[in-house]
This record gives C-alpha cells, structure tokens and sequence, in this order.
C-alpha cells in the first residue's frame, strides 16, 4: 500500500515523533522515508529558489546562507540517525527552499511519496497555537495522503 | 505502535476509499477497529432536505437504515481482511465532537478519515468536519484522498 513516505523535520519535539512513527511504519512496509527540511525564504520580500543557488554559488550573502544550510544539515542528519537508530533501511535526506507548506507537498509531488507524515505543530510561534499552520496547509494542499502526529 | 484505528464514515465514495485504507493499515500493523457514523438530531427549523421532507420517525427510521448500511459495509471489509471490528452509531449535532468524544471513550490511538464526507465540494480544500477534527483532535490523524 505504502512505498515511499515524505517526513518533513525542522528539529521540534513534534518532528521527532513524526520521525518516530514514519520509522515504524516504513519498516512494517518495507517503505523508503525521505527526510526534507525546508530553509523558509525571508519575509515578503521572497527570494526565488535558483536565486538562493546563484548566491550560494557565488558566495554572495555566503553568511546567511551558509548558516541557513548548516542548520539544515545538522537537523537532517539529526532525524536520520534518529531513524536509523530505530532500524530504518532505507533513508534519503533533501533540503528544500521556499514557502515551507508549498515546498513539501511539491516535493510530495516530484518524488512521487504516497504518505506525508509530520507533526502538527513544528516550531511556529503563535501561529501554531491551535495547529501549525504548516501542518494545516500540507494537509489541505497534498496530492496523496497526509498524516498528522500529535 | 497503533493498536486501535477509528474510522469515521457517512457512506460517500471517499469515506468509502478510507474505510479500504483503515482496514489494510490495520491489518498490517495487527490492530483492531472501531468503524462510527455520527448522525445529526432532528430539527423542526432546518435546511436539510432529508429533515424537511420527514417526521422525527421517518427521519429516524431513514438514518438508522442508512447507518446500519454504512457500518455493516465496515465490518463486512475488517471480517474479509480479518481485523477485529466494533462498530457505533451515535448522534451529535457536530459530528467532529462525536469523532473526538468516541476516540476518547474507546481509546483509540489513530484516526483514519477521507478529506472530504458528503458535502465536499473541492479537491483543493478539507472537508470541515476534516479540520476540525484535525484541529481539536488529540490523536494522529490520517487524511485520505
């Protein structure tokens, strides 16, 4: 039924055990988990994706972005032993640029994952007092199902 | 890991995609279900059709067919795939409370719901007894599409 699960993390306590439960579940499926943190573009003024590479290449607000990335590694790398740890097989990791809701059902889509799971609430401030408005958005917008972990 | 999914149902053709899925996600993982339509009180005021057309007996009589008819197709599946299966029928002016009342009661760990019921309209959007369930539910969630 299941073959590929998209895990959004960004390091919250939520993520963890969205983590947790994508584990399990891949290994009772035999599925493959994608971990994808996505580095959220700054306020209005949105930095278009190949913009952000250009910079990166360049080493033009190397300082930003260099950080940006760092943080994103070291979350991923986080989430993957911490999946690793529980026996998880086959595990991928990607970093996504952009609006973060909008970034994870597209990569949804482009990797053709037939299950979203993630924590309901991330690391949103007050936004997320009753669900994280990320959480709430992925669900309305996804293409394939989406699970959201309390 | 998950020991008890409910699934909601009202009989729409997604409900329906749901109950498939809630019952193969249980047979994998070796857990049991609860399978539960809520249905709505009758009002005299109302703009439901269904509500209009009967008398409170009529209205009764037709709702307790239409949720007998959904949970049996419930419980004929979980039988067919051979996970344990108790079924509800309850009545609730909103049925996301009923769904959120009943995890609660039975302990359920899982909730495992289409995206939209009977009113939905759109592909785009959730259904709204979805999101409030989401929203206020304290359990995790599966939203089927």
């Amino acid at each position: 039924m299941f073959r590929k699960f998209l895990v959004p993390v960004d390091g919250s306590a939520h993520a963890n055990r969205a983590v947790d439960c994508a584990t399990d579940l891949a290994n009772k499926y035999g599925a493959e988990l994608i971990l994808l943190h996505v580095i959220a573009s700054p306020g209005p003024a949105r930095i278009p994706p190949e913009l952000y590479e250009y910079a990166r290449i360049e080493h033009i607000d190397a300082i930003e972005t260099d950080m940006m990335n760092r943080v994103a590694e070291e979350i991923l790398q986080t989430a993957e032993k911490r999946a690793r740890g529980q026996g998880a097989k086959q595990v991928r990791t990607s970093i996504g640029v952009g609006h973060p809701a909008e970034a994870i059902v597209a990569h949804a889509k482009s990797e053709e994952a037939d299950l979203i799971i993630m924590g309901r609430r991330g690391l949103g401030p007050v936004n997320g007092l009753l669900m994280g408005s990320v959480s709430h958005k992925v669900a309305h917008l996804s293409e394939c199902a989406c699970m959201t972990i309390v | 890991m998950f020991k008890h999914i409910l699934v909601p149902t009202d009989g729409s053709d997604l409900s329906e995609k749901a109950v498939k899925h809630g019952v193969a996600l249980a047979k994998t993982l070796g857990a049991t279900i609860t399978a539960l339509t809520v249905s709505r009180p009758f009002h005299v005021m109302t703009l439901e059709p269904g509500m209009l057309a009967d008398t409170p007996q009529a209205y009764a009589r037709h709702v307790a067919d239409r949720t007998k008819k959904y949970l049996d197709h419930v419980s004929q599946a979980a039988k067919d795939a051979g996970v344990a299966c108790e079924t509800i029928a309850l009545e609730h002016e909103h049925p996301y409370q009923g769904i959120i009342d009943t995890v609660q009661d039975k302990g359920c760990d899982l909730i495992v719901m289409a995206s939209h019921g009977r009113r939905g309209m759109s592909a785009l959007v959730l259904g709204s007894e979805t999101v409030k369930v989401l929203t206020h539910g304290k359990v995790p969630v599966l939203v089927c599409r």
